[in-house]
């Protein structure tokens, strides 16, 4: 599993939107804690980060094989 | 695709080997574990989150969703104006009225393209923790020569103590009775602790650099820009 907490800088304030991957892809949108804005994957990307996310897995596990 | 290849730990636990070689086996097996991955790291950022570009490399793009609420002034009710003159400014009366659109908040969503190297977990691609517990038996202890220098420049010899000893079963040692007392005293426990180590340095300065291009410029400074 990957669970490693990550950012994204928000477009409007630069603070950094703490994200999960997993709920990225599920569609979940995420607040910035500084101001009212919040960011979430575009439908068209979603097979893409999707597919990316898979690969990573792939080449986690045959590493920590 | 990453090449890997499997480092498999076996030391000799029957063979007696010295301290220091018990201890470090482990850790440079957890150095080149570390490669692997970096490397796994580096390959995986050029073939899945960059398309190769005639010489060069670019990052390929995902659409990120930015959604903002915005406060809807409403259109305020105004009275009938008077028609004027053509070039008479008309003079519209203060109104008292309720509004005729109310103020009101909307969601306004903005697309935007974000690297997809800068949301992929690449620090999940590391070696996370490293414990290793084992408790070895102390075989034999020989001393050495040991040659250097000190500040001044004098040569000094001394002897270094090096240890000897053999991995031993850590099974529980409640029920030892007396006979066996000056077998534990050989017994030295052996905790090993490497932690994550951080992402390379050009792999962050990559995605600090692609990361930092999110930031939505303004388009008065773009003007500014335009009319200096
Ligand atoms: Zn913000």
């Amino acid at each position: 599993m990957i669970t490693q907490s990550q950012n994204i800088p928000c477009p409007v304030c630069n603070t950094g939107i703490p994200f999960d991957i997993k709920q990225l892809m599920m569609g979940v949108h995420f607040a910035c804690p500084n101001c009212a804005a919040s960011v979430g994957l575009a439908p068209e990307s979603k097979e893409l980060v999707e597919e990316t996310i898979e690969k990573l897995e792939a080449v986690k596990g045959r590493i920590s094989a | 695709m990453p090449k890997v290849t499997n480092q498999k730990f076996n030391p000799n636990f029957s063979k007696a080997l010295d301290i220091e070689s018990l201890i470090s086996a482990p850790l440079v097996a957890v150095s080149k574990a570390n490669v692997v991955m970096a490397q796994g790291q580096t390959r995986f950022l050029l073939e899945y989150c960059f398309k190769k570009n005639g010489d060069g490399y670019e990052p390929i793009l995902i659409q990120m969703a930015l959604t903002k609420p915005v406060i809807d002034r409403g259109k305020v009710a105004v009275k009938a104006i008077a028609a004027s003159a053509p070039g008479v400014i008309p003079v519209v009366e203060a109104v008292e009225a309720a509004p005729a659109v109310p103020q009101s908040i909307q969601l306004v969503t903005t697309h935007f393209s974000l690297p997809l190297l800068t949301i992929v977990p690449m620090n999940s691609l590391v070696v996370d923790k490293v414990t290793i517990d084992f408790d070895m038996e102390i075989t034999s202890v020989a001393s050495k020569p040991s040659n250097g220098t000190n500040e001044s420049g004098n040569k000094i010899t001394d002897r270094k103590a090096q240890l000897y000893g053999k991995v031993s079963d850590s099974g529980s040692n409640s029920n030892r009775d007396s006979k066996n007392q000056s077998k534990i005293s050989n017994k030295v426990k052996i905790n090993i602790n490497a932690a994550t180590l951080p992402l390379p340095a050009g792999v962050l300065t990559i995605i600090d650099l692609y990361t930092k291009s999110i930031q939505a410029v303004p388009t008065e400074n773009k003007q500014e820009l335009f009319n200096n």
